[in-house]
């Protein structure tokens, strides 16, 4: 469920030309502006490259895109009005979740960039209703699942602003856990691992949106075929729910020659490209997903048990605490199409400061120019879920060298 | 020709009378109207005429037809029936035959030589040369069922005994399997008329001929083979050309697979110098090219390994000849094919592209089957060393990007970082490109370390 233009350029990506069988075509884009729904203008290279794509975005326009909103012409980078829009139209977007036909253990996962208005105003508040307060017709939705993508650096005050609210408000929402899990993104972090040649050749933004469905390829490999060791969706998020922290980012090394590195280089290899600003040091939780050619796997060069042995030595030598965190879990999925291999960690319960340091000069900046009123109001009680949230993460980090053993 | 002109006429004289009247009487609708009518009667006359005509010349063309097709099919059967009578007695078929043909010429359809009467043709209606065409051809059709069925079982026995044969040659190491399986396609093809079991019969008749030749040459070869060893074998020769006059196919196969045998004998040792020959140069190129990165090239030299495990003895001399070739063209395809590769690498490392294509087509010409084995084994060895180097390289150039964050890692806060610290294969061509592009930082071989200045 991709909301906001940033987002709907992503699922038109992954639509038209990264679709995997997990997903199918079990997508659903959201906007208030049906003119930033042309995906004709960002990808017209995409969509008229051929008559099956354009006949492919023909049938996502009718079944799959879900225009809200009582006067829909954007929300202009007002996330309180993006909030306002799916509130009063909530109906709109609930007939569109509907027809996903979501089954018990499926997971939806809710995209946004939180730079924004649209989605980053509507993605918190439609997951807030679909996990705690459900329209009768589509059913209490647990397995709900947000990636946040945090804004550039150089981007202005305003896009800070709107970000932390909008991490706060994915985190947290009318008292409650909002998202099962959150997932944050960092569109300069992804583009500091791309290498320069890859970036000019296929342009800056639509490499970061393939890293980004990478990373989504990975986060769902464990529960797909030639899974040696499923992780289990609710693996994701119940224990760092309980724990009442549950942000994470994904750490991607792709293509890995299996004949220059061995497990544990490509481990680490992964670890050094987070996706979001972030010491692994701090680190408290991660999961291991290793997708792997199926005749190395059958030759046993790479072994579930070889998997949870490296990932737990790298753990130990690397994250939160003596026993290497609290929580880890590794998978291996074997593919007979595959020649490299391709490893993810997911890492999760990092120190959020290296996120704050950058975007909050920038968050004060703005909210001064913020008259007296009920926004600000609203504002203050965000900054105050946030804050609470981040120091939680700390104190559980702190506290880590207390608890005796693994929880796994 | 009468009748178009008295039509014409006929149409003058009414054009005239009608304007006769109209320039005497001067009612002009009523002339007019007398006129068109005249004239249109006249066009429909005109067009019934020529219909007339030309139907009737259809309906001659049709007769003529019928019985050409008839003659068509007498003499097909008549050519059948002679192809088919080497095996069965053919003579009461072709005795019908004959008074058939009688009849007709005795009707005047036909003159003794079997030519259309087409006078005569005139006389008779269509259905009758009709009913005629269908009496004639049930009659062919009798006859040729009855022939067939005669015919079937003589030709089924006549290809088992061809095959027996051919199987007997084979056995005896000849080099027949092609022929072989193309002669058990044929004879297992059914075959239901006259006309395709003749031609069944002739096709088995043309591959054993075929297999037969090739036997007695393989057999020529291999006399030739043991005089060049100095072997007297003069009387062998003097036999083979006794056997290619002989017309008994079972006692030409009988005498040429003892012929061979006794030949055999005499070509033993160059057989087993050719086989150490072959096995020799197969076995090393395909050492040479036992690398993980090496699969496709080394196919054909594969194939010719598996074939060779296969050839037993002296008597299958001919089938070893044709593995040495193939193991020649499995060499030079191998060496074209990693040739190509380093090319391709070397292109991809920005490095000059040396053209090796000359060198090997070079080797084609080299007569000297152990010259060609000695030349071919260094020029693998040679361009599996330079693939292997490059194949190196391009897996250093391909992952850098990953390995570089990996040696940052390892130096930040130290002054060196040892080999076995950076844990990836090749981690000495890495480290060597890491401190080529990190001008505070460099690579001491002796210790293989990379150290921070």
């Amino acid at each position: 469920m991709a909301s906001g233009q940033g987002a709907n350029r992503i699922a038109f990506l992954y639509y038209s030309r990264h679709r995997s069988r997990e997903i199918g075509d079990r997508v659903l884009l959201l906007n208030t502006s049906a003119s930033d729904m042309k995906p004709d203008e960002p990808l017209r290279e995409i969509f008229q490259s051929s008559s099956h794509l354009k006949e492919l975005y023909e049938k996502i326009k009718r079944r799959r895109i879900g225009i809200f909103g009582r006067a829909p012409s954007g929300a202009g980078n007002n996330f309180f009005l993006g909030e306002k829009e799916a509130r009063e139209d909530f109906d709109t977007i609930r007939r569109y979740v509907s027809a996903l036909d979501l089954k018990g253990n499926d997971i939806l996962l809710g995209i946004s960039t939180l730079g924004g208005g649209t989605g980053n105003g509507s993605l918190p508040y439609i997951t807030h209703r679909l996990r705690h307060d459900p329209p009768k017709t589509v059913g209490r939705i647990k397995n709900l699942i947000s990636l946040g993508i945090l804004p550039y650096r150089f981007e202005g005050a305003q896009r800070h602003f709107n970000a932390l609210c909008g991490l706060s408000r994915l985190l947290h929402y009318n008292s409650h856990q909002n998202s099962a899990m959150v997932v944050l993104v960092e569109n300069s972090q992804v583009e500091s691992h791309l290498e320069r040649g890859v970036k000019v050749a296929r342009g800056r933004y639509e490499e970061i949106n393939r890293e980004i469905i990478n990373a989504i390829r990975m986060l769902i490999a464990p529960g797909g075929e030639g899974s040696r060791a499923t992780i289990d969706i609710s693996d994701y998020y119940q224990l760092p729910g309980s724990l009442g922290v549950y942000h994470f980012t994904p750490c991607l090394s792709l293509n890995n020659d299996p004949e220059v590195f061995g497990l544990d280089s490509m481990i680490e290899a992964a670890s050094a490209r987070p996706m979001a600003p972030m010491d692994i040091g701090t680190a408290t939780m991660a999961y291991f997903v290793v997708s792997a050619p199926q005749e190395i796997v059958d030759r046993g060069e790479i072994t579930q048990e070889s998997l949870e042995e490296v990932s737990g030595r790298w753990a130990k030598e690397n994250m939160a605490g003596k026993e290497g965190g609290l929580l880890r879990y590794s998978s291996l999925v074997s593919s007979p199409e595959a020649e490299k291999v391709d490893v993810m960690l997911l890492v999760g319960g990092f120190s959020l400061s290296r996120i704050l340091e950058r975007s909050l000069p920038h968050y004060y900046s703005f909210k001064e120019s913020l008259e007296e009123g009920s926004q600000l109001e609203r504002v203050e009680g965000i900054e105050h879920n946030l804050k609470e949230y981040h120091e939680r993460v700390e104190k559980k980090r702190k506290a880590l060298g207390e608890i005796k053993g693994r929880l796994t | 020709m009468n009748e178009y002109l008295v039509t014409a006429l006929a149409v003058l004289l009414s054009l005239a009378g009608g304007l006769f009247l109209l320039l005497e009487f001067g009612i002009a609708a009523v002339s007019y109207l007398a006129v068109g009518f005249i004239v249109l009667t006249l066009l429909v006359s005109l067009l019934y005429t020529w219909w007339k005509t030309k139907s009737d010349i259809t309906v001659e063309k049709f007769k003529q037809g019928i019985l050409t097709s008839t003659r068509r099919d007498i003499l097909a059967l008549r050519e059948e029936l002679e192809e088919a009578g080497d095996l069965i007695d053919t003579q009461p078929f072709l005795l019908e035959i004959e008074r058939i043909e009688k009849e007709l010429i005795k009707k005047g359809y036909f003159d003794r030589e079997l030519n259309l009467v087409e006078k005569k043709l005139e006389k008779k209606t269509l259905t009758q040369i009709e009913q005629e065409g269908r009496k004639i051809e049930q009659q062919l059709r009798s006859l040729e069922g009855l022939a067939a069925g005669a015919y079937r079982e003589k030709v089924d026995h006549f290809l088992e005994r061809y095959r027996r044969d051919m199987e007997l040659l084979r056995e005896s190491g000849f080099g027949i399997g092609g022929s072989y399986s193309e002669f058990t396609v044929v004879e297992r093809r059914h075959a239901q008329s006259l006309e395709e079991l003749t031609g069944k019969k002739r096709e088995g008749e043309e591959i054993f001929t075929r297999a037969m030749k090739k036997g007695l040459e393989e057999c020529f070869h291999l006399i030739a083979i043991a005089q060049e060893q100095g072997e007297d074998l003069e009387e062998s020769l003097r036999e083979l050309e006794r056997l290619k006059e002989l017309s008994s196919h079972r006692e030409k196969v009988a005498r040429l697979v003892r012929l061979k045998e006794d030949v055999s004998r005499h070509v033993e040792k160059p057989f087993l110098e050719k086989k150490k020959e072959v096995e020799d140069f197969v076995g090393r190129a395909l050492s040479i090219m036992d690398r993980d990165f090496i699969e496709e090239e080394a196919e054909s030299l594969r194939e010719v390994e598996r074939e060779l495990a296969r050839v037993k003895g002296p008597a299958q001399m001919i089938v070893l000849e044709n593995l040495q070739r193939k193991a020649r063209e499995g060499g030079l395809k191998a060496m074209r094919g990693l040739s190509t590769r380093v090319e391709n690498l070397a292109r991809e490392l920005d490095r000059e592209v040396e053209d090796r294509r000359g060198a090997i087509e070079e080797l084609k010409s080299v007569e000297d089957f152990n010259l060609f084995a000695r030349k071919a084994g260094e020029a693998l060895e040679e361009l599996v060393e330079e693939l292997e180097k490059s194949h190196i390289e391009n897996k250093i150039l391909s992952s850098y990007s990953k390995v570089e964050p990996l040696i940052d890692k390892l130096l930040k806060g130290r002054k060196s970082v040892s080999m076995e610290e950076v844990k990836v294969k090749y981690a000495e061509s890495f480290m060597k490109r890491y401190a080529e592009r990190h001008p505070g930082v460099k690579f001491k071989a002796g210790e293989k370390k990379l150290v921070r200045e």
